[in-house]
C-alpha cells in the first residue's frame, strides 16, 4: 500500500493547519472591529510540492493588510482625532469577517473527515492481519 | 491455485488504486481554497485494467496517473476549480472501493483456507 494513505493523512493535516490559521486571521479581525485606524489582514493560500512524498501540500502563502479607507467618524474625544475631530475607524466588515470564518470552519470539517477516512481505510488494513 | 493468486494480485491492485485515489481527493480538499488550484483525479481502475488486457499482465500500483478531473465545473473567479461537494462524494467512493477490495481479499483467503482445510 506503499504511502498513499500517510499522503492523504498528510494533505488534510496540512488543510487543517491552513483553515485554523485563516480561522485565526478572521477572529483577529472580528476583535478588531472597533480599533480606530485597524487595517483587516487577509491570509492568501498558495500550494507547495512536498517533493519528498510528491504531493501538493497548502501552505499560508503571506498574510496581507486590506489598505482600503474606514468610514470617517465624529469622536473629538480620540487622541487620533485630527483638527475637525474626525477619526478613521477600522475598515473591519463584520459580515465578511463572519461569512470568512463560516467558511474557514466548512473547509476544516471537509479536511478533518478525509482524515478519519484515511484512518479508518488504515485501520480497515491492518484488521485484515489480525484474523 | 494460479487462478486464486492472480485474483489476490488483481484485488490489492484495487486497494492501491483506492488509496491512492483517497490522497489525490485529500489534496484537492485540502487545497479547495487556494488560488488557481486545478482538480486533480486519478485514472479509473477500469481504464487501467482494460489496459493490461483484461488482468493478464499483473497491474503494478504505480501505473496510475494522475489526471486532471473531468467533472471539474466552471471555476471560481480565482480560478480554484474545486467543488467541496464533489470531492466529499468522491472520498466516500474511494473509501467504500478500498473496503470492497479489503472484503474480496478476505474472502479469497477464507476460500483458501476452505481448500486446504481445517488442520493445517
Amino acid at each position: 500500500m506503499d504511502n498513499s494513505i500517510s499522503k492523504s493523512m498528510a494533505a488534510a493535516s496540512s488543510g487543517m493547519n491552513v483553515q485554523s490559521f485563516r480561522l485565526r486571521i478572521a477572529s483577529e479581525n472580528l476583535s478588531n472591529t472597533d480599533t480606530h485606524g485597524y487595517h483587516r489582514k487577509q491570509v492568501n493560500f498558495a500550494t507547495e510540492m512536498d517533493r519528498v512524498n510528491d504531493m501538493a501540500r497548502v501552505t499560508i502563502g503571506d498574510v496581507s493588510l486590506d489598505n482600503s479607507e474606514g468610514a470617517q467618524i465624529f469622536d473629538p474625544a480620540s487622541p487620533l482625532a485630527d483638527e475637525n475631530g474626525m477619526v478613521m475607524s477600522s475598515n473591519v466588515d463584520m459580515m465578511i469577517e463572519l461569512a470568512d470564518a463560516r467558511e474557514a470552519g466548512r473547509s476544516y470539517e471537509a479536511n478533518l473527515s478525509t482524515f478519519r477516512q484515511a484512518t479508518q481505510m488504515y485501520r480497515s488494513l491492518i484488521d485484515l492481519l489480525r484474523n | 491455485m494460479m487462478k486464486n493468486t492472480n485474483l489476490q494480485n488483481l484485488v490489492s491492485a484495487m486497494a492501491s488504486h483506492a488509496a491512492q485515489r483517497h490522497a489525490v481527493v485529500a489534496e484537492n480538499i485540502a487545497n479547495s481554497d487556494t488560488p488557481g488550484y486545478k482538480a486533480k483525479d486519478l485514472q479509473a481502475f477500469s481504464e487501467v485494467f482494460h489496459e493490461t488486457q483484461m488482468g493478464a499482465k499483473p497491474i503494478e500500483s504505480g501505473q496510475f496517473k494522475v489526471v486532471e478531473s473531468s467533472m471539474g465545473d466552471a471555476s471560481s473567479p480565482n480560478g480554484n476549480s474545486v467543488s467541496l461537494e464533489e470531492q466529499m462524494m468522491k472520498s466516500a467512493e474511494t473509501q467504500n472501493d478500498h473496503a470492497l477490495a479489503l472484503m474480496l481479499y478476505r474472502k479469497s483467503l477464507s476460500m483458501m483456507k476452505m481448500a486446504v482445510g481445517k488442520n493445517l
